[in-house]
């Protein structure tokens, strides 16, 4: 779910028409090519993603965010020397589970979601992250780390749940 | 396209007359350069040759793009004495107008491709446990040799030469950190986590060899139990030869089998690639390179939405990563101990 899903099946429609229509046979198996395309063409004005994945997912990056919040609040106080970047992935954070998504926007809620996420996993994980860190810093940034993977366990887990085998042997041999 | 090679094989084959190309065939298997093998047959002084050739051409967009055959044709042109098996290239071609993009000629060579997945019919790719275990021999064998190829005396420092192991793992990373990036559309936070890894465990010392940097089954010619010849050489470059290992062995390549690239178990390609003269397999390394590999296919499959998603092409097996992606990611997990697959 990378690409906007009226835009991936515009796509999938535009592809169909142009690049395989032309090669299809003509007689029973075109007659069913075109009911298809006419179907997805009608189809694809009325779909989207669907809202329980998503809101899962959301729910799931909320919950692991809030939980993340006060240890990365924990890190940028014990940082001696100061601890500016953890400060402002702890606003950042703050500032995304405060935000709310507006109804018919949860894939745009999951992208921002996701951002912060993926914000707080370079930072807590950047080499030298734990350097200058007192021993309740440390315990901390452990624990962030030992949170976000427990997430990315349990969102991979929920995808490949939907993941159908890939074709690869068939999509190779044309 | 057939008077296009004509011409051009003309410019080429020093007294050639009445050039005559034909059966020109577009191959599609690979997801990256276009293929073409055609006929070429002509008379120089009055006696007849003949030779089939492949073109293979830069495409519009692609999976390992941008694309530069520059450096894989030099290279390959470099090591044509050497025992490894690939098809031998005549000619580079820069200039865009003589066929829409650049290209080099190579040789034809008999075979087949094997994919590491159940055909159709749900047959393995390979025949028998006969044809499994001489195909593995061969399959570590040609590593060794490439992975034995003198590079400096081969004049290849073009490719870039690292400093040491730890020289070489972090160019690769940095790399395919730089490559996921460009086709960045949506938060990577799997990406993110492993690229942290990475950067946290680089192996320091390795040796510095010739990498194929694509060596896996789905890339090699097989016919009647032997490898023919090994293809696409487009991730040509130097580095620890225990990324070549680590990409083999990637998951992807096992299908539904237990074997490396559907080939071999890991015992036997140690044993086969070290008996061969290859390097001492690390263990440590092969895990770090692993969990790059996985990385990297990921990367390659975010270029193909990315270039799907821009309109670059039409072509669907780009497309169809948007929802498989998850399975590599998947895999980077596992491989990372955050998950375990069945």
């Amino acid at each position: 779910m990378i690409i906007e899903l009226q835009k991936l099946l515009a796509g999938i429609i535009n592809t169909l028409e142009e690049e395989v229509g032309p090669d299809v046979a003509p007689g029973k198996a075109r007659a069913q090519f075109y009911s298809c395309l006419d179907l997805l063409n009608n189809l694809a004005a009325k779909l989207d993603w669907n809202r329980s994945l998503l809101s899962t997912e959301i729910a799931g990056v909320e919950d692991t965010l809030r939980l993340t919040l006060p240890l990365v609040e924990k890190v940028a106080g014990s940082r001696r020397g100061g601890g500016a970047e953890f400060s402002t992935l702890a606003s950042n954070i703050a500032g995304v589970l405060a935000e709310e998504a507006a109804d018919g926007e949860l894939f745009a809620r999951r992208v921002r979601l996701n951002e912060v996420l993926e914000e707080a996993i370079a930072r807590i994980n950047a080499p030298g992250a734990e350097d200058g860190l007192d021993e309740d810093g440390r315990e901390a940034i452990e624990q962030a780390a030992a949170t976000l993977r427990e997430h990315l366990r349990n969102q991979t887990l929920r995808d490949a749940m939907y993941l159908k085998p890939m074709m690869l042997g068939k999509i190779s041999q044309g | 396209m057939i008077e296009q090679l004509r011409a051009f094989l003309e410019s080429k084959l020093e007294g050639a007359e009445d050039l005559v190309v034909s059966d020109l065939v577009r191959h599609t298997e690979g997801f990256s350069l276009e293929t073409f093998s055609f006929e070429a047959v002509w008379n120089v002084g009055g006696e007849q040759h003949s030779q089939r050739y492949v073109a293979r051409r830069e495409p519009p967009a692609g999976l390992l793009e941008p694309y530069d055959l520059e450096p894989q044709f030099r290279t390959l042109a470099a090591i044509a004495d050497t025992p490894v098996r690939f098809p031998r290239v005549f000619w580079y071609e820069s200039d865009p107008a003589v066929l829409g993009a650049p290209f080099y000629v190579m040789e034809w060579v008999g075979g087949d491709v094997p994919i590491p997945a159940l055909d159709a019919q749900g047959n393995s790719p390979f025949g028998d446990e006969g044809e499994r275990l001489s195909l593995g021999r061969d399959f570590a064998a040609i590593l060794a040799d490439i992975h034995q190829v003198d590079w400096k005396a081969k004049g290849l420092d073009f490719l870039g030469v690292p400093r040491d192991g730890r020289d070489a793992a972090e160019r690769v990373v940095d790399f395919w950190h730089g490559y996921a990036e460009r086709s960045r559309l949506a938060p990577m936070p799997m990406m993110t986590e492993a690229f942290c890894w990475l950067r946290r465990n680089l192996p320091s010392e390795a040796p510095v060899a010739l990498l194929h940097g694509d060596y896996r089954t789905g890339n090699f010619l097989a016919r009647d139990g032997r490898i023919t010849a090994f293809l696409d050489w487009e991730l040509v470059h130097l580095g620890d030869p225990m990324e070549d290992i680590g990409w083999a062995s990637c998951r992807l390549w096992r299908g539904d089998s237990s074997y490396v690239g559907y080939l071999l178990s890991r015992e036997e390609f140690s044993d086969w690639y070290q008996a061969a003269g290859g390097f001492e397999f690390d263990r440590a390394r092969i895990h770090f390179y692993e969990v790059l590999a996985c990385v990297k296919m990921a990367a390659i499959m975010l270029t193909g939405v990315k270039a799907w998603d821009d309109g670059r092409t039409k072509d669907m097996r780009m497309g169809f990563f948007d929802q498989q992606v998850a399975g590599m990611y998947a895999s980077i997990a596992e491989i990372l101990g955050i998950i375990e697959l069945p």
